[in-house]
């Protein structure tokens, strides 16, 4: 059984469709029922002479059609397919009026309405009436009808004399035909809107299988045929709904009685209380071949089933049953991993099958689709294809790549009119113009992260993505590897990339789902919590006076209780209780560079250490016992490649390192810095590393004029040029004299932004060679 | 010299491996928790707050934007955030399903009354039907609905024209439910097929006390009803308005074959007796098919009277079936709430609903703790001996509120007021979602999220992604 795919979404004309395991439901509102999109199938449409009237000559026939219908929450109206056409012939010998009955199925509500649809009438003699039908009666079911789930005769009169008859229905001939009727929205993997299409993706229908009865005769009586466990048994006596006997006519012609018994089974079939789960229609048409019986599950995503019958029943259709279960008798919902099938323009949720695409070959499954502004990208499980086109009638479909194979489908978002996909070349940008790769920077890394998570069996699901236009980044975060310090099954490293600045940066965010919502990111957090985690946004939560705008660069808060204050030591005693009272070990536990911030006073107090339950702050002026909110620092650390500054191998003297910052509230950061010697044994995985043995001297140089103590109280700084001092070998950190240099700075400051628009080292030349 | 900030000190070209030898001098070779903005310039990244206040403790699997409203499918269920980091269970848009009073499943569907009380409440019996996803009315006037107090005047008729006034509970025998209609003052009888309803006891709109057969006794407010083979055993409230809460009650019974209608006792029981409000209601109430009847009630006398008035309510009340003799401490303590299993006079209960027993196997099962706008109850589910009212936890975990599902106390409720078993499992009424404990492994599962608006309803879909 494979697993739950996560679903899809697509807005349209106010509604949200949805992909779930019951086929694609439809969200009206946010408090509104949720509900199957798309109508069945009217259902027993029968007709009789009655209600008084006389419209309908005697030696006439017409035709009858039943349609549901609803205007839904968003004022569309929706339409079902017609129902099974029913001819009525009047041979009474006078004029009559008709009357109709029907049975209605599961879902249908007081707040749709039947529309009874009839073709004029013409004379016996002539034979068809027609399918020319237009509309006769209207209206919606009543409470008690619906519980019933029966419209009686009694309370559907057609009095509608021909001249009088209304719309045309939209499957007749000339309109828009029968291959047209709005089946619902298929079962599907996936869902995007193109062109005021919905495309539905890697469709299978409802559960559905043919039988036809080509005899009865006295011999069926007591037979049984059984659909999905359910028994039905034949009576040439009586037809009983309540215990599920359907009557076996044997009265008439060879014709008649199949044609009779058939349409008697269709009916037990559908109101017996036994079935829950199918429904049967009679396909045979007027002057068709009787006893053709179609049985359809009720909903999507049923199991397969089938029909066997007893012993004396087999002989009465063809192919004849059996007593087991065989693959002919067996159900099938047209399982389709290659297919895209198509709405009507601006009607999503009338979708008639013949708008059927397939993609490529049927054995490579389609995995997502996604609408640009001039195409559909489709990611197959090893190639990219495209659909172009303005319309049902030139829709188009082309293989765009075959050396693409996506790794994630949910790594597929659309950016800047592009489809960002991870795949086997890494990140990928597909668009009009073919697929583009992005990841040639990082794909050392990234592409051995995707082997290793390939390796572990890590599934589509596993990895995340999402697309924020207004900051042109791409976000994919990916499980951590098995060899990162960071490892954890549950814990995730995000790759960003901004197209503009064609850059990539590594988030540590720990997420299961993403999207954006009022130009934020939310994501849902990777771990049986309930969490759902909100980006800040400075300029949206400033509140003047009490919340300033650097708090959007702090990560949850969470609850410091204090007990005890000792303004000797700038130190509390406290407790902390994270925003959750769960392992939220993604953020760690308070340490140094949290800050608490009093909105109330506005002060920011800045955490140095926490030995136990002593807190120690910058300043503990202005704190009291009681509660306070702690918020977690972001903590930032570039590294810069190594530096030469002209000749590789010449011997240099490099003296001091410049900053060019921007706005910024740090405390303090750090600089590090490493050589050309440091390099060739230390992997970069060691930059994860608590002691950041990456350096020889860790990173715990403090800028000359930018000392812990020159920010003891943190101010507001913009454009500073800041410099410090690279340690000689007196210092013993031995990185002045290089031939080349890394320069590492560091920052993990709550409520700080620290900008870094640039860095110069400052060199003299030796004129050796030689260390 | 240095040239000072030159034009290699790039921020482009992010993150590159120190073994990538094409990277150009002077590039980033790693910038974690930063955006690039533009070339040269480095910030930090925007940070996050938690935005979770109502959801379950369950891992989101997908978040997405409808219409302008953010929504999150968490736990095979919609929520949508209809405040600032508020979550709201969608898909539900009334009182429907939330206080669900008295139900019964018969295999396929479950039949149900709801608090007739409250706002919306249809005054009717309704079934859902959890394969289908569809609930309706299976006997009265679905219109019948917005009625909190005076109640729609109660008619006997088929399942459509039939109206009932205050159900507050029912039992069935066989093919047919016994409604305790409080408002109407009578005992209907409803055919379980048909829905068609009759007068069984009393004469509807006329109270009384009198006892006889059929429609010449008289009740005041029948609120509570449970039977066994032979007999329907009765709790009619007396004082206060009929149909809601009152002061005392009386113990009655009707012989089903005769229809004859007898007074056990009279008053039965006071609960506080020397307060002005004390006896509130019936809550559950069943029979342990031999010699006792066993109800939970809840009392006024904590409404708005703190200074005055002494809780109760929070005993599982016993009552001899022969005798009338009601044993208010049988397990539990009536004026003392608060949470501890033991033998029955140190066990404690808080907000005693729904109650359920099983004969053969010598227990009752009884909500423990629904939620009211008086109190947050323990929120569990209890199990106690018939032999000795010792009590135990069943499932749930004791004053901690949620909809997880989970084996026995890993499992949380938020609102357990009606209950019902069988053989394999124990069914529970829990804030409009319906609870099943597998008896075998106490593993607690929900089933189907109850919702509507108010004329009908439906049960809500669990969200699931496709296979």
């Amino acid at each position: 059984m494979a697993l739950p795919r996560r679903i899809r979404f697509q807005d349209y004309n106010g509604n949200t469709y949805i992909t779930t395991n019951l086929g694609v439901l439809k969200i009206q509102n946010p408090t509104a029922q949720i509900v199957q999109s798309g109508l069945p199938r009217g259902l027993d449409l029968a007709v009789q002479a009655g209600g008084g009237g006389s419209w309908l000559a005697d030696q006439s026939s017409v035709s009858y059609r039943l349609v549901w219908g609803i205007k839904d929450l968003n004022d569309n109206y929706i339409y079902g397919p017609p129902s099974q056409r029913i001819v009525f012939s009047n041979t009474s010998g006078g004029a009559v009026s008709t009357e109709l009955q029907f049975f209605i199925p599961v879902g249908i509500t007081t707040a749709h309405f039947f529309q009874i649809y009839r073709s004029h009438q013409q004379p016996v003699s002539v034979g068809d009436p027609g399918d020319e039908l237009f509309l006769c009666y209207e209206r919606n079911p009543t409470n008690a009808e619906i519980i019933t789930k029966k419209v009686l005769f009694a309370n559907t009169i057609d009095l509608t004399d021909d001249d009088l008859l209304g719309a045309a229905l939209y499957t007749n001939a000339t309109q828009e035909g029968a291959e047209n009727e709005n089946t619902q929205p298929p079962y599907c993997r996936d869902v995007c809107l193109y062109k005021d299409h919905v495309v539905y993706a890697y469709t299978k229908l409802k559960q559905s299988l043919q039988i036809n009865m080509v005899g009865v005769d006295a011999g069926m009586n007591t037979q049984t045929i059984t659909i999905n466990g359910v028994t039905y048994t034949a009576s040439t006596a009586a037809e009983n709904i309540a215990t599920g006997t359907f009557l076996a006519t044997t009265g008439g012609t060879v014709a008649t009685n199949i044609d009779a018994t058939a349409r008697s089974l269709v009916k037990v079939i559908n109101q017996y209380t036994g079935n829950s789960t199918i429904y049967a229609y009679y396909l045979s048409g007027f002057n068709d071949v009787p006893g053709k019986i179609y049985l359809e599950s009720r909903q999507f995503g049923d199991p397969s089933w089938f029909v066997i019958g007893s012993a004396g029943m087999l002989k009465y259709w063809a192919p004849q049953l059996a007593l087991t279960q065989l693959d002919k008798f067996t159900s099938s919902d047209s399982d389709d991993p290659h297919s895209l099938i198509i709405s009507k323009f601006q009607q999503p949720e009338h979708v008639p099958y013949v708008n059927y695409f397939p993609v490529g070959p049927k054995n490579e499954t389609i995995q997502r689709v996604v609408a640009l502004r001039d195409s559909v990208i489709i990611f197959k499980d090893y190639s990219v294809w495209r659909m172009v086109g303005t319309d049902l009638t030139n829709f188009q479909i082309s293989l765009l790549d075959n050396t693409v194979s996506i790794v994630s489908r949910d790594s597929v978002y659309v950016l800047n009119n592009m489809a960002f996909a991870l795949t086997n070349q890494g990140v990928v940008a597909v668009s009009d113009n073919g697929v583009q790769i992005l990841s040639r920077q990082i794909e050392f890394d990234l592409i051995a992260d995707v082997r290793q998570l390939q390796k572990l069996g890590v599934n589509h699901d596993n990895v995340v993505s999402v697309a924020h236009e207004s900051e042109r980044n791409y976000v994919l975060c990916l499980q951590t590897l098995p060899d990162s310090p960071l490892y954890n099954s549950a814990l995730r490293l995000c790759y960003v990339y901004n197209y503009l600045t064609n850059s990539w940066t590594r988030w540590y965010l720990n997420a299961n789902c993403f999207t954006i919502f009022g130009d934020r990111i939310y994501y849902g957090l990777n771990n049986n919590v309930g969490a759902v985690l909100k980006q800040r946004n400075g300029y949206a939560d400033f509140v003047s006076g009490t919340y300033p705008a650097e708090m959007e660069f702090c990560d949850p808060e969470g609850t410091l209780t204090i007990s005890a204050v000792s303004p000797s030591t700038n130190s509390v005693t406290a407790t902390f209780v994270d925003a959750t009272t769960y392992n939220y070990s993604l953020y760690g536990t308070p340490d140094k560079g949290w800050i608490i911030f009093d909105s109330i006073t506005g002060n920011k107090y800045y955490l140095i250490s926490v030995v136990g339950i002593t807190y120690t702050f910058n300043t503990v002026s202005g704190l009291a016992p009681g509660n306070y909110k702690l918020y977690r620092n972001i903590k930032m650390d570039v590294l810069y490649n190594l530096r030469s500054e002209g000749d590789p191998f010449e011997y240099k003297q490099f003296d001091e390192v410049q900053f060019d910052l921007g706005t910024m509230f740090a405390y303090s950061f750090d600089v590090g810095f490493a050589n050309e010697l440091d390099k060739l044994d230390q992997p970069i995985s060691s930059y994860f590393s608590a002691a950041q043995t990456a350096f020889n001297n860790p990173i715990t140089e403090y800028l000359n004029d930018f000392t812990l103590s020159a920010f003891s109280s943190p101010s507001y700084q913009y454009n500073n040029i800041v410099r410090t001092y690279i340690g000689d070998f007196v210092n013993n950190d031995g990185k002045q004299y290089s031939r080349q240099l890394y320069v590492q700075i560091k920052n993990q400051t709550a409520g700080c932004r620290f900008e870094i628009k640039g860095m110069g080292l400052s060199k003299r030349s030796t004129g050796s060679h030689r260390a | 010299m240095s040239d000072g900030f030159d034009s290699n000190t790039k921020a482009i070209g992010l993150y590159r491996h120190p073994n990538n030898l094409n990277s150009p001098d002077g590039s980033l070779l790693a910038a974690d928790e930063c955006v690039i903005t533009r070339e040269n310039q480095i910030d930090r990244r925007r940070g996050f707050s938690l935005c979770n206040t109502g959801l379950p403790l369950a891992t989101p699997t997908q978040l997405f934007v409808s219409n302008g409203t953010l929504f999150a499918n968490i736990d095979s269920k919609l929520y949508y955030e209809s405040g600032d980091c508020t979550w709201t269970l969608a898909d539900h848009n009334s009182s429907v399903g939330a206080f669900i009073k008295n139900m019964y499943w018969d295999g396929s569907k479950f039949y149900y009354v709801e608090y007739p009380t409250l706002a919306q409440s249809l005054h009717s019996i309704s079934t859902f039907d959890v394969a289908n996803n569809f609930i309706s009315v299976f006997s009265g006037n679905a219109t019948n609905t917005n009625f909190s107090y005076p109640y729609p005047v109660a008619a006997n008729g088929s399942a459509y024209v039939s109206q009932y006034s205050g159900p507050f509970g029912f039992t069935i025998q066989g093919n047919l439910l016994y409604v305790a209609d409080s408002g109407s003052s009578t005992v209907r009888k409803v055919d379980k097929t048909t829905g068609t309803s009759t007068t069984f006891a009393g004469l509807i709109g006329t109270t009384g006390t009198a006892d006889g057969v059929g429609g010449a006794a008289r009740f005041r407010s029948v609120q509570a009803i449970c039977s066994d083979s032979t007999y329907l055993w009765l709790i009619d409230i007396q004082g206060g308005p009929v149909g809601l809460p009152g002061i005392s009650c009386n113990f009655r019974k009707i012989e089903i074959a005769t229809q004859t209608v007898t007074t056990v006792t009279s008053p039965a029981y006071y609960g506080n007796a020397g307060h002005t409000l004390n006896f509130a209601g019936a809550c559950g109430w069943t029979t342990d098919g031999h010699d006792y009847c066993y109800f939970t009630h809840t009392n006024f006398a904590t409404i708005g009277a703190s200074t005055s008035g002494d809780p109760d309510g929070w005993s599982i009340v016993r009552v001899n079936k022969t005798t009338g003799v009601v044993d208010q401490n049988w397990s539990g303590v009536w004026d003392t709430f608060g949470y501890a299993n033991g033998n029955a006079a140190t066990t404690r209960y808080s907000n005693l609903y729904g109650i359920w027993g099983d004969v053969a196997e010598g227990y009752l099962y009884v909500c423990d703790g629904r939620t009211s706008f008086l109190a947050t109850g323990n929120q569990v589910i209890r199990k106690v001996s018939l032999a000795d009212g010792s009590s135990t936890l069943y499932a749930g975990n004791p004053g901690v509120s949620g909809h997880d599902d989970g084996i026995g106390s890993a499992a949380t409720f938020t609102s357990p007021s009606a209950i019902w078993g069988d053989n394999n499992f124990i069914y529970v009424a829990d804030d409009k979602t319906l609870r099943k404990i597998n008896r075998s492994t106490i593993q607690v599962t929900t089933i189907a999220n109850i919702s509507g608006n108010g004329s009908g309803g439906y049960v809500s879909y669990n969200i699931v992604g496709p296979t």
